[in-house]
């Protein structure tokens, strides 16, 4: 409970547009350059040093960039979910830009964890794709991302638009965890989670390492994505606001002919 | 105040929106218990309107929730990638489709192979099989074809205990071993 209501603290600190901008001052750059270090570490690490894995060989390393690439694209759903219900409660505006600018990085990262594990299934499983469980509710993930981008963007209404955009969001989350138990659910091609719990077996520390890496890199980048996202959205608005609040000036092409 | 500004009951803006507080206007939104049960319970909180809010999303969530479950359980079978192939070799089974899958372990010491046809036997992951199922293929195996490994087969059944394939695919397990195995003190790969 104090973890919550402490998190709670905190979003209604940051929902102040000029605290988050103080916040984002030194929490950009500092998500910013950890993202770069960690995934240039990484991906050395993992490409390069790493030994090849028993049964897969080589196209073990595809792991090192597919994992943290499906965490990253729950985590920025879950986070739009969040934010979401933050924006649509309690009416908080910066929530609302929040969960935007987490759209389209987490579109990405679906994508890319869809054409990873694509690239993985074709030397391990022997197919690029299959229908199961956990493959086509990711999929649907990528769609759902799509459609949350598209009301943005079709909604002119800045208002309505969040609103909407804020309902499928969260009908949307509930495909979260269907993705994260459909290997326990039903029988998949997919085989289930290899971190289950701390300190389960599956992964010794020499494949465990580049995994780590890359999940604290590619969360570091989501969370850059998502300050520079909100920074460039605040900006706009400011403009819009800016723009509209100016006395009107008429030119030209306004006075009918 | 909106209250005229009833555009669309789909998105019960209404009721959401941040109209006034008297029931008077939860009353137009078209859900009329709830939202006298809405106006009734919120008191004299404050701000009404964030409860009511809140108020919904749970009441519509555990819908959604619940309606989900039921679609989930009527699917049931449908959501499988594949059969268990001690239910395909239990009496009375009848699969949904000609063409199906199972899914099992390679037998060990079963695979035989002549030219591009192989046979195997087909184990359950988990449980006991009645009797044997043959798997006969031909065509190239998945580079993870091994016995004691997880396979999923496609195809159909020829008789009770033969099942004609024409794709295999293979199923890992989710442990991975680096080839260099520091833990035995041994440095050689192992393969």
């Amino acid at each position: 409970m104090n973890i919550l209501s402490n998190i709670g603290k905190l979003i209604s600190y940051l929902a102040n547009p000029t605290r988050f901008l103080r916040f984002s001052r030194f929490a950009t750059p500092i998500s910013g350059w950890s993202a770069l270090v960690l995934i240039s570490v990484g991906l050395i690490i993992s490409l390069f040093i790493s030994p090849p894995a028993v049964e897969h060989g080589q196209a073990v390393r595809i792991m090192y960039v597919h994992v943290p690439a499906a965490w990253c694209a729950m985590a920025a759903y879950t986070g739009i979910a969040i934010a979401s219900l933050v924006s649509f409660v309690w009416r908080h505006n910066l929530a609302d830009l929040v969960a935007k600018s987490l759209a389209l990085p987490g579109a990405a990262f679906t994508f890319l964890a869809l054409v990873t594990g694509s690239l993985w299934g074709r030397p391990a499983w022997g197919t690029w794709w299959q229908w199961d469980g956990r493959m086509t509710s990711v999929l649907v993930l990528l769609f759902i991302y799509i459609g949350y981008m598209a009301i943005w963007n079709i909604v002119s209404d800045r208002r309505q638009a969040a609103r909407l955009a804020a309902i499928l969001a969260m009908v949307g989350w509930l495909n979260i965890p269907i993705i994260k138990f459909s290997v326990n659910w039903w029988n998949t091609l997919h085989q289930p989670a290899t971190i289950s719990e701390p300190g389960a077996p599956g992964l010794p520390l020499e494949l465990l390492t580049p995994l780590l890496l890359m999940f604290l890199g590619y969360t570091a980048l989501l969370a850059w994505f998502a300050l520079r996202g909100t920074e460039a959205e605040l900006a706009t608005l400011k403009r819009q606001r800016k723009a509209q609040s100016a006395p009107a000036k008429i030119t030209i092409e306004d006075v009918p002919s | 105040m909106r209250v005229g500004n009833v555009t669309s009951p789909l998105l019960l803006r209404h009721s959401f929106d941040s109209g006034p507080r008297s029931s008077a206007v939860a009353l137009t939104c078209g859900f009329q218990p709830a939202c006298y049960l809405v106006c009734m319970t919120e008191a004299r909180i404050t701000p009404p309107n964030r409860n009511r809010r809140l108020l919904w999303i749970g009441i519509l969530g555990a819908l959604l929730v619940a309606g989900l479950f039921l679609v989930f359980q009527a699917l049931n079978e449908n959501t499988q990638f594949f059969e268990n192939p001690s239910d395909v070799v239990a009496e009375g089974f009848e699969s949904r489709s000609d063409v199906f899958k199972i899914g099992g372990l390679v037998k060990d010491d079963t695979v035989v192979t002549q030219g591009l046809t192989t046979r195997f036997l087909i184990d359950d992951f988990e449980r006991d099989m009645a009797h044997d199922l043959h798997v006969t293929y031909t065509g190239a195996l998945p580079d993870l074809f091994r016995e004691g490994q997880g396979v999923v087969v496609s195809g159909r059944l020829t008789s009770p205990t033969h099942f004609q394939a024409v794709e295999v695919l293979a199923k890992h397990d989710e442990n991975y071993q680096p080839v260099i195995d520091y833990r035995d003190g041994e440095k050689a790969p192992r393969s």
